[in-house]
């Protein structure tokens, strides 16, 4: 079973007695505690869920379930604005529940705080007694704000989680975010974990990509490639660039000179093999990354190889001219999945930092 | 340009916990079985949903029946709607089917093997796959030796060069029957294979409970300490079926309980409860790790197999109320036998960290319920204070790490009971994996497919650890052939074995319920 989510079902508390109300939770009481099955509570984490809006905590309230169904957590979803209920601070609690393993009711706990006035010190204070200890807590950031640009709010909360989570595909300006995003998690190194879900997102493609140039399979492909193309979509920016960092710090890529504008990006690198060009525009289409062209030569013989976002969540392998050559699946689901993964995992992706750095220099130009 | 070294590919660092595996092809011997209808290729499914199988994949079915490449696609697609843990998505089948086909032919064939190499050409040229294959032999062991000197003839493999494709070669349990035929298929497959290309498989080992016990052990501070001879006062390891023999009454004739899950299973469970902490998880360390404790087994000779080894039937009884027929009654049994569908032993591994210590292990068919599980028994807290009562004594910690159903671990700890006395209470801490994260376990087959694409060798079994399992149960089945007997104990099916077994225990205790 599905239970209602935060916003639906949630109880207005006293804040003081929010911990005592989610205890009480647990209570069977009355008739229905005849009727239900007991209800196990999961936890493996906090989660700190940062929205701007209450229509934002409203439409986040909506992906917990997925979310705790794959990793269960005691959910803080934080509000900076007022609830309408006339008080400095709001709360509301409630326990999402699902049918687990021989269909027992598993339930995981959810508090929602709404604070309109001075949130970056009532929203962490409120949150801080709240976190359960000796369970990792991680911040998701889900406003359209970057994090890093948010002052003492994003200051505090990511003081309190070992993971940040964000997603740089929503913000309006990603050159300016991913850049300050980037300065930040070098000075930040070892204290939180930043984890953004436009990197995610690419995962399918860039594990294409490493198979399908692979040194076995095509030899002296990785080391001779002199130009990339990249074609993205709508919010599709951030992860275009992250790919270009991507390949050009994995293939130990030199920047010579780049220039980033909105809706396209140019970038010239030195490699093993020589001078490599890499160029990105956005183009007209719903969403994301749409393709990714690399050529290179082979024995003076000009060689490509393409991927390309295919109908029905698919990802088509090209090689030279025509029809993909093996077509696989691009497994895109919505960011409650993304933000599970991201969840379970804990260490240190040093691939995407590398890859962070590479595009903030491309953004910057140096 | 030759600056990126052929093994190396800076793309795929950092892209997850799973090795991403170079281009090949799986071909399936034996492709018309059961095994690769309910597990290989639902398996093989799961893995391109994942994006997981290499960029360039086929799978060729080899058999002797006449089929076609769709034929082989069609029972893809139904094993995957019956056993697939996720039902054929119509945006991908095609695509994931597209790289299915069969060959026929026999085996024992050698005039097919060419066929074979010409079709495998055809499929590598077509799909980018630059030669590396990996054989599955789902076929039986009196088999192997045929085929693998068959794929020899025809060329289709090759020894592990740097740098060239790679043939692997998986092979199924039983690897024999006994020590010696044990020997022979292995010196058969090594005349073909090195031995870094040879997985020998046994899905219990793919499963991630089994696969935790390390995670266990040695990523929780708590426990190591704990875990030798000071501290623990025996270990039970149990895996019961509930089931009886049903169709397999042939080849269970022939294994019994003891060839069945002790020489593979429990003895490589045992090794990884026992085993000391290797240096490193890579396969080598790991499976040398393992084949120390099989080298401290105890031997348990001739004339103390009946002391430390209880063997029985199960009789006529009762299967969740209804009633069922004794073993000597299924199909494909003889009236007369005597194989065990039951063994209990008393087993010590005789080094530092366990000297003393007894490791209980029973396996049997028609148990009245399906479970696996090692159960840690901590040594009892002295008879002060509160465990005083030499008529009640305080139950000892139990750490229980169950592989299935429901796995997870439980920690027993001792508790007051809330009131003005002190009244103590055992209790049960309880972690499910089920509850915890929900029904996402990957099959044991899709990490096993997975990790002999990557050569990753450490759950499968090498050929000493084989070998030393054989010799040691050797000892058991030689004693039990002399003996002669014409009759086995017997108990109900429906219960948890003969009292022989209780006896067996009774001086540590009893046998726990699972």
């Amino acid at each position: 079973m599905s239970a209602a989510s935060a916003a639906e079902m949630g109880r207005g508390v006293d804040v003081a007695s929010i911990e005592r109300e989610l205890a009480a939770l647990w209570q069977p009481t009355g008739d229905a505690a005849e009727q239900q099955q007991p209800a196990t509570r999961a936890c493996m984490s906090n989660l700190l869920i940062y929205c701007e809006t209450g229509a934002a905590a409203n439409e986040v309230a909506g992906e917990i379930d997925p979310i705790v169904q794959q990793h269960p957590s005691r959910v803080l979803i934080l509000v900076s604005e007022d609830s309408g209920g006339g008080r400095e601070v709001d709360a509301f609690v409630s326990a999402t529940c699902y049918a687990g393993e021989g269909g027992r009711r598993v339930c995981a706990e959810a508090v929602t705080i709404y604070a309109g006035a001075a949130p970056e010190r009532r929203l962490p204070a409120t949150a801080r007694p709240l976190v359960i200890g000796d369970l990792p807590t991680a911040l998701w950031w889900t406003s359209a704000q970057p994090a890093v640009l948010a002052g003492d709010l994003f200051r505090e909360l990511a003081s309190m989680s070992r993971q940040v989570i964000l997603d740089s595909a929503a913000w309006p300006d990603p050159l300016l975010g991913l850049a300050a995003m980037a300065r930040w998690s070098s000075s930040a190194a070892g204290e939180s974990e930043l984890s953004d879900l436009a990197w995610t997102r690419t995962h399918p493609w860039r594990s294409a990509l490493g198979q399908s140039l692979a040194p076995q399979s095509v030899p002296g492909a990785l080391g001779s490639i002199r130009r990339v193309d990249i074609e993205y979509g709508a919010s599709g920016t951030s992860g275009a660039l992250l790919v270009a960092g991507w390949i050009a710090s994995r293939l130990g890529w030199e920047q010579l000179s780049a220039r980033a504008t909105r809706g396209r990006f140019e970038a010239r690198y030195r490699g093993r093999g020589g001078e490599v060009s890499v160029a990105a525009k956005e183009i007209a289409a719903p969403t994301g990354l749409q393709s990714v062209t690399l050529a290179w030569d082979e024995s003076d013989e000009p060689r490509t190889l393409a991927l390309r976002r295919m109908q029905d969540d698919r990802l088509g392998v090209i090689r030279g001219a025509g029809a993909p050559h093996h077509v696989r699946p691009l497994g895109e689901r919505g960011r409650a999945w993304l933000v599970a993964r991201e969840l379970a995992d804990l260490g240190r992706d040093r691939v995407f930092h590398e890859a962070l750095q590479a595009s903030r220099r491309l953004v910057d130009g140096s | 340009m030759a600056d990126v070294a052929p093994e190396q590919n800076p793309l795929t660092a950092g892209l997850g916990k799973t090795a991403i595996p170079d281009p090949c092809t799986l071909v399936i011997f034996g492709a018309t079985g059961d095994l690769t209808r309910r597990k290989l290729l639902p398996a093989l499914y799961n893995l391109a949903l994942d994006g997981l199988l290499p960029a360039s994949f086929a799978v060729v079915g080899f058999a002797r029946r006449d089929w076609t490449d769709e034929t082989l696609r069609e029972v893809a697609r139904d094993g995957s709607e019956k056993f697939s843990r996720r039902k054929p998505d119509p945006a991908h089948w095609a695509d994931f089917e597209s790289a299915v086909f069969y060959v026929n032919g026999s085996f024992e064939d050698r005039e097919a093997y060419p066929l074979l190499q010409k079709r495998l050409e055809e499929v590598e040229a077509a799909r980018g796959i630059p030669g590396n294959r990996i054989f599955y032999l789902s076929i039986p062991p009196s088999a192997i030796g045929t085929c693998v000197a068959n794929l020899r003839a025809a060329g289709l493999v090759r020894r592990q060069e740097a740098g060239q494709p790679f043939s692997r070669i998986i092979i199924e349990k039983p690897i024999g029957h006994d020590l010696a035929s044990a020997v022979q298929i292995n010196d058969e497959v090594a005349q073909v294979f090195d031995e870094n290309q040879v997985f020998r498989i046994d899905h219990y080992l793919g499963k991630e409970t089994v696969q935790s016990i390390l995670v266990n052990r040695f990523a929780n501070s708590i426990f190591e300490p704990l875990w030798n001879q000071k501290y623990i006062d025996h270990v039970q390891i149990t895996v019961s079926e509930e089931e009886g023999v049903g169709t397999r009454g042939g080849y269970y004739e022939e294994a019994g309980a003891l060839r069945d899950m002790v020489q593979n299973h429990i003895l490589q469970t045992l090794c990884l409860t026992a085993m000391e902490p290797p240096w490193s998880l890579g396969s080598e360390v790991v499976r040398d790790h393992k084949i120390a404790v099989l080298n401290c087994l105890r031997p348990i000779p001739a004339r103390e197999v009946d002391k430390h080894v209880v063997r029985a039937q199960y009789g006529p009884g009762f299967h969740h109320g209804v009633e069922v027929p004794g073993y000597r009654r299924e199909d494909k049994v003889r009236p007369d036998s005597t194989t065990e569908t039951y063994v209990a032993l008393r087993v010590f591994v005789d080094n530092w960290r366990w000297a003393g210590v007894p490791f209980y292990i029973r396996t049997g068919k028609r148990l009245p319920k399906r479970a696996s599980e090692i159960a840690i028994q901590f040594k009892s807290v002295p008879p002060v204070m509160f465990n005083t009562d030499a008529e009640a004594p305080l139950e000892p910690n139990v750490l229980a790490l169950r592989i299935q159903p429901d796995e997870g671990l439980s920690l027993r700890i001792a508790t007051k009971l809330p009131g003005p006395s002190v009244r103590i209470y055992p209790v049960k801490m309880d972690f499910r994996y089920g509850s915890t994260f929900g029904d996402q376990s990957p099959e044991a087959y899709e990490r096993l497919l997975l990790d002999v694409m990557a050569g990753d060798a450490t759950l499968f079994m090498r050929r000493d650890a084989v070998e030393a399992s054989w010799k040691w149960v050797s000892n058991i089945l030689d004693a039990w052939h002399q003996s002669g007997a014409r009759w086995l104990p017997e108990y109900p099916a429906g219960s948890w074995g003969p009292v022989e077994a209780e006896r067996l225990i009774e001086k540590d205790g009893r046998w726990r319920i699972p």
